[in-house]
Formats: structure tokens, C-alpha cells, sequence
């Protein structure tokens, strides 16, 4: 539609200029005049360009176990992939030793004994791995964390680390799950370093009041991406896992971080900055952890990414593409979500109550979807324990209710949801609907509404090869935003979605 | 999309420009009118949760009701500081409306990143607050389009763009068909 504008605006420009010569010919003129207004209308008229298909595979991150249960746990909530850590500090030696190989996988000062049962135990389960190499050991870092920043405590986060020692760690990673090395899987999917404009995570985030951790992080993906690429052309490297907000002294908004490692400037309208940007951000995939205080379609400040904001993001990656900022292996650079969630009430007094969550988990995912996010990770599996803090101080937004054993983890309610997302949105004409199937396959989805007291087939809709299907039902049901739709697909049922609105509160998303 | 400039041997065109500015004097008005009804930026206080889990560097602060505890008359830009000095001047040089119009612009625009903090006591010009003035380059009409409805430039006006298209299309066939009968 803007594009079509844009002509008209350029037609109109070469009339007035030329009006002297054309406008005297009556035939000619009329002709022209006709064309003009039928343009302009049709510019008005023309419908929006219709999105490709497009996947959205979910997963889950946060795993306090690596136990083949926990696996299984994760697969049963519909998840493809799995988001793990490798702690390079629990597998790099506490001290640097004075002779040793550290791009060797083999290195006899390395420990990955849990990190190979992680791999061995996702991918033994179904699950694709995706790996995050982060928090560095000491002697890889060039300053220190200061311990207490503006009342925050951030003993022990990392300070400017090395990025040619994270290159020779990331080697030895990457060599280590080539798929040939010691019978070891393969892993595709690798990110460089977790939120890395959050001072809870990397220091330092600014210095003389100028931001510098974008600078700091550049430097560093791009050694990883040289790293991993090297093992194996086709993996994969994501950048960033950003954190959502803002907040004075203590973390660079995501766009702006974002504008700042790509060379873009803009906030609405962004293009690149003069130079060439240390020669291009080298990264595969854009990932953001966009918790929103309120529902999915919260929008946050200027800077922030939450879920309503997503698109944004997505605009200011299009256009570091066609800058060519983006040293990646995709013409258009994939978003992903990998950390999302809200805690549930219960357990969680101050979280979101069940029946609420459910709906915002399905409508999460529809946002994110809709923004062009193909891959969205759940943050946790289960609720994590409280060891005496306070529940606001703690994540209990797990899929599952967490038991004194995994195998007594129960599920809850909004694992449904995620499982197999589902929501409807009264229309003037009916009601729309957008579903993605439990198992990400296609076939037929039958969309049934709650009538007379009972669920009555209302249309068929046909998801498409990743699960994915939309459409509009036009009917009397659902104009006056009452009621409540369902998909049903191979026996199992979607979460019913109410037609009635919820509107966005304030709600923090760790309760 | 500044005005085409006037070409002395067709006076007819100056005209047509003319016509076209004072278009665009009433586009403004009209714009900054629907200003008004536009809600400005929501004010919030900041609530620091307790202990140090590092929490609050996900969590937006908490709304305070009204936002007037921290939106002070002091906050308020000038109209060079909202459309900057440049497009300011332009304005004011389009006479009363033009005048009204940037004050009305000044008036509703977003009150600046880090008037919370200083309203709390906090740092005058904070780290955070040291990347607001990144340059936008966008062309005066856009600056003023989109200080006065929030659309942050012209391709995300909608329908408002066409229509002001085929408002343009229209009454210049209408002026060209008038003057045509004129002549012959």
C-alpha cells in the first residue's frame, strides 16, 4: 500500500512538471486524468500484501535438569528445540593453565561431562539443541564486575570478556558437537553470550555516561561467528538474546542496543551509520527475550521490546539487512524469541492467574507469529524453587508445577496452550481465528463454538505442512464479542478462546 | 517533500503552489487538531522491588495513576525543541496557523527520557538518557506529521496518505478542467 502511494505521489510530481506540454492535448489529458484517479483509487483500494507461510516451532528453555525425564517432559509440551547454557566457566579450568590446547575439544583441562549428557539426552529425546555458550571464567575477562551497581548486586557478571579466548572456547564447543567426535551429536544452533545489554548479565554497559556494551559485544560475536563457522559452514549463530527494557544506569534498551551494534541510527526510520561497521555484524539469526509487563500486546517505551513492540525490531532488522550490516547466511535475518514468560498464579501469588495465562500464552504466540518470530522458547520447564526468597524474586513459570521429583512435576493448564496455541478475535463479520497444531504437522482443524450449551462444529480449516491455519468465519456467532471457539485437531483440543477481550494490566512478568 | 519551487515564466504553476501551501497550512491544522485528541505519554514512577535478583531489569515500573506526580509545566518542550529550531522557524513563518500548530505540536509531544528521573530527584542527564538525541533526518512535513498524530513517518499514515493523495489528484484536475473552460 505504501509503495503504491509512493508511485502516485511520483505520478502526480511528473504531471505538475510536465503539465505545459501534456495538459494541452484534450484526449491525451482526459486519458491521463482518468489514469491518475483510477491509480489513486486503487492505491486506496489495494489490499495488504498477503505473508508468505511461515513456521512457528516452539521450545523450551530453562531446564534445571538434564535428566532423560526432563526431555520427555519438554517434548510432551509440544517443543522442538531446546535453549541449554554451556557454562564455559564449569567447563574451562578455574585457573588458566600454563600449557594447554584450549581449541581442543580433548583438552584434558576441560570438563563437559554435563554438557554431553545435556546434548546426548535432548537429541536421544527428539529435541534439536541449541546451544548458549556464556559466563566466562575469570581469567577470560579484562576487568572486573563492580559487585554493587546502583543498589543491584552483580558479583560474579562478566566483565569485557576475551573474544579471542571465546573463539578458541567456542572452537572446542563446536569441534566437540560436530557430530564426529566421539560418537557425540551434532549441534547446529550456537548463541554467542546471553542479554548482553542487562549489566546482570555483561559489564560494562556504559562508561563516561556513553554506551559501550554494543561496541564490547560486536568484537565478540563476531569472533564466535568466525569460531563456529569454521567448525561447520552450515551451523548456525545467533546474537543478542536481549533483554526487554530499559532502565536507567543498568541496561541499554534493545533497540537502541540493537541500532547500536548494527551501525543503524533512527528510531523510526532506521539507516545505517557513516563507516563500515568493523566490517559487518556477523550473526545468522536476531534473537530477543521480550517479557512484558502486561498482556501480549503490550507495547514498552521508545526502546523497549516487549511483545507488542516486536515488529520494530523486526523493521529495524530489515533495514540492517539491506544496509548489509548483517553478515548472515539468511537474506532476511530470522527473529527468534528464546526466553518468554510469565509466572502463573498459582503458584505465584503475584503471577498471572491460570485461566488469563492461558489465553496470553496462545495470543503470545499468535503476536510473535504475526511479527514474523519462527521460533519461541518457553522460560522454564518447571517452576524453579523458592530457597527462601520471596516469589517476586523467584520464576515460577514453568509448564509444569514443579513436584519433589521430576516425575512428580504436574502439568499446568498453560502447557495446553503453548502446546497447541489457539485463539479467535470477534470480527464485524464473524470471527477470525489463528491456531498452530500440537505436533507442528498440517491436515484438517475443525473450528467448533459453544452454543446452547454445547460444542458445535463451526468450519474446517486446513493447517498448513508446519501446522500453521487462519481464517474467518462468517456467521452471526462471534459479532458481539461473546462467546467461546475451540480448534480441534487428530482428537486433541485447543484451549477454548473467548471471544470477550481481555484488556492489558499491569503485570510484572515474574509476578 | 518540501513545496515544488515556483517558476516565474508560468505564473499559472505559482499559482497551483500557492493553492498547495495554503493546502498544506490547513493539512497542519487539521493535523495538529487531531493532536489534541491524541492521549500524551504516560507518565510512570519508578518502584524498585526489594532484594537483588536483578529482577527489575526486566520489569517496567509501575504506573503511577494520572502520570502528573512527575509531568511538570517544566517538562514541557518549546516548539524548537520539539520540531527543532529549523522546522520551528518554518512554521511560525506560515503565520497564526503555523504558529498554533507548533505550539500545539510542543504541547502534546512525548515528554523527554528522563524527566522521571529528575522529578525524582534522580541524575539530571543519566547514561541512559544520553542517547535520546540521535539525529532522525526526516523531512520537516514528516516531523510535524509525526510529532502531531505519533505515526513516526509518512509510509505509516494508512489511509490518511491516500486520501490526502487523491484530495491533491482531485483538486488539481479540478483547477486544470476549470481553467480549460476558461481559455477555450
Amino acid at each position: 500500500m505504501a509503495a503504491a502511494a509512493t508511485d502516485v505521489i511520483a505520478t502526480v510530481g511528473i504531471v505538475i512538471s510536465v503539465r505545459g506540454s501534456v495538459f494541452r492535448r484534450g484526449a491525451i489529458r482526459w486519458w491521463l486524468a482518468a489514469t491518475l484517479v483510477a491509480g489513486a483509487l486503487l492505491a486506496t483500494a489495494a489490499p495488504p500484501a498477503t505473508a508468505a507461510p511461515r513456521p512457528l516451532l516452539t521450545g523450551v528453555a530453562g531446564l534445571d535438569n538434564y535428566d532423560p525425564l526432563a526431555f520427555q517432559q519438554a517434548r510432551a509440551t509440544g517443543a522442538r528445540l531446546v535453549h541449554m547454557p554451556i557454562a564455559w566457566v564449569h567447563v574451562a579450568p578455574r585457573m588458566q593453565p600454563g600449557s594447554w590446547q584450549p581449541e581442543d575439544p580433548a583438552d584434558p583441562n576441560y570438563d563437559w561431562a554435563k554438557f554431553d549428557r545435556a546434548v546426548t539426552g535432548a537429541v536421544g529425546a527428539g529435541l534439536t539443541p541449541v546451544l548458549l555458550i556464556d559466563g566466562a571464567p575469570l581469567w577470560a575477562q579484562r576487568c572486573r564486575a563492580p559487585s554493587v551497581v546502583k543498589g543491584e548486586a552483580l558479583e560474579g557478571r562478566l566483565c569485557n570478556p576475551d573474544p579471542g579466548m571465546l573463539a578458541a572456547f567456542a572452537t572446542a564447543a563446536a569441534r566437540r558437537y560436530s557430530g564426529r567426535f566421539q560418537g557425540l551429536p551434532r549441534v547446529r544452533f550456537w548463541q554467542g553470550m546471553n542479554e548482553p545489554n542487562l549489566s546482570l548479565f555483561f559489564n560494562p554497559q556504559f562508561r563516561r555516561g556513553k554506551s559501550v556494551s554494543p561496541r564490547l559485544y560486536r568484537k565478540l560475536i563476531n569472533a564466535f561467528y568466525a569460531a563456529v563457522k569454521a567448525v561447520d559452514r552450515s551451523n548456525l549463530v545467533l546474537a543478542a538474546g536481549l533483554g526487554p527494557i530499559a532502565v536507567p544506569h543498568l541496561t541499554i534498551g534493545p533497540m537502541r542496543f540493537a541500532r547500536e551494534l548494527l551501525c543503524m541510527r533512527g528510531r523510526h526510520d532506521p539507516r545505517p551509520t557513516r563507516g563500515n561497521c568493523d566490517g559487518g555484524v556477523h550473526f545468522d539469526i536476531f534473537d530477543v527475550h521480550p517479557y512484558t509487563t502486561g498482556g501480549p500486546t503490550h507495547e514498552g517505551r521508545i526502546d523497549d521490546v516487549q511483545l507488542g513492540d516486536l515488529a520494530k525490531l523486526k523493521e529495524l532488522l530489515k533495514a540492517a539487512d539491506m544496509a548489509g550490516r548483517i553478515k548472515g547466511r539468511f537474506r532476511h535475518t530470522p527473529l527468534w524469541i528464546t526466553e518468554f514468560s510469565w509466572d502463573s498464579n498459582p503458584p505465584d501469588p503475584g503471577g498471572v492467574a491460570m485461566r488469563i495465562l492461558s489465553r496470553w500464552t496462545a495470543e503470545a504466540l499468535y503476536q510473535a507469529w504475526s511479527a514474523g518470530v519462527s521460533r519461541f522458547f518457553w522460560f522454564s520447564l518447571r517452576d524453579y524453587p523458592m530457597r527462601d526468597l520471596p516469589f517476586s524474586e523467584t520464576l515460577q513459570s514453568g509448564l509444569y508445577f514443579r513436584g519433589a521429583t521430576l516425575a512428580e512435576n504436574q502439568p499446568k493448564e498453560v502447557l495446553y496452550a503453548f502446546r497447541f496455541p489457539f485463539v479467535a478475535f470477534s470480527e464485524e463479520k464473524g470471527f477470525s481465528f489463528w491456531g498452530r497444531t500440537s505436533t507442528s504437522t498440517g491436515g484438517k482443524v475443525v473450528i467448533q463454538i459453544w452454543q446452547r450449551r454445547k460444542w458445535r462444529n463451526a468450519s474446517v480449516a486446513r493447517a498448513d505442512r508446519r501446522g500453521i491455519f487462519e481464517g474467518l468465519v462468517q456467521a452471526t456467532y462471534g459479532r458481539n464479542k461473546h462467546g467461546s471457539v475451540r480448534a480441534r485437531y487428530r482428537g486433541e483440543t485447543a484451549i477454548p478462546f473467548s471471544l470477550r477481550p481481555v484488556k492489558d494490566f499491569y503485570q510484572p512478568p515474574f509476578g | 517533500m518540501g513545496a515544488p519551487k515556483a517558476d516565474d515564466c508560468q505564473p499559472e504553476e505559482q499559482s497551483f503552489v500557492y493553492r498547495g501551501v495554503n493546502a498544506l497550512r490547513l493539512g497542519i491544522g487539521l493535523v495538529a487538531a487531531l493532536g489534541l485528541a491524541l492521549p500524551s505519554a504516560a507518565a510512570a514512577q519508578r518502584i524498585i522491588p526489594p532484594g537483588n535478583s536483578g529482577v527489575n531489569q526486566y520489569t517496567e515500573p509501575f504506573p503511577t495513576p494520572g502520570g502528573s506526580a512527575i509531568t511538570t509545566e517544566g517538562d514541557r518542550h518549546s516548539p524548537a525543541e520539539a520540531l527543532g529550531a529549523r522546522n520551528a522557524r518554518r512554521l511560525e513563518r506560515l503565520g497564526p496557523d503555523g504558529r498554533a500548530a507548533a505550539g500545539l505540536i510542543a504541547a502534546t509531544a512525548p515528554v523527554r527520557e528522563g524527566a522521571g528521573d529528575r522529578a525524582e530527584g534522580g541524575p539530571r542527564s543519566g547514561p541512559e538518557s544520553a542517547g535520546t538525541d540521535e539525529p532522525g533526518g526526516s523531512s520537516a512535513l514528516s516531523e510535524v506529521v509525526g510529532q502531531a498524530t505519533g505515526l513516526s513517518s509518512l509510509s505509516e499514515m494508512g489511509l490518511l496518505l491516500p486520501l490526502v493523495i487523491v484530495g491533491a489528484v482531485v483538486g488539481s484536475l479540478a483547477y486544470l478542467w476549470r481553467r480549460q473552460r476558461r481559455t477555450s
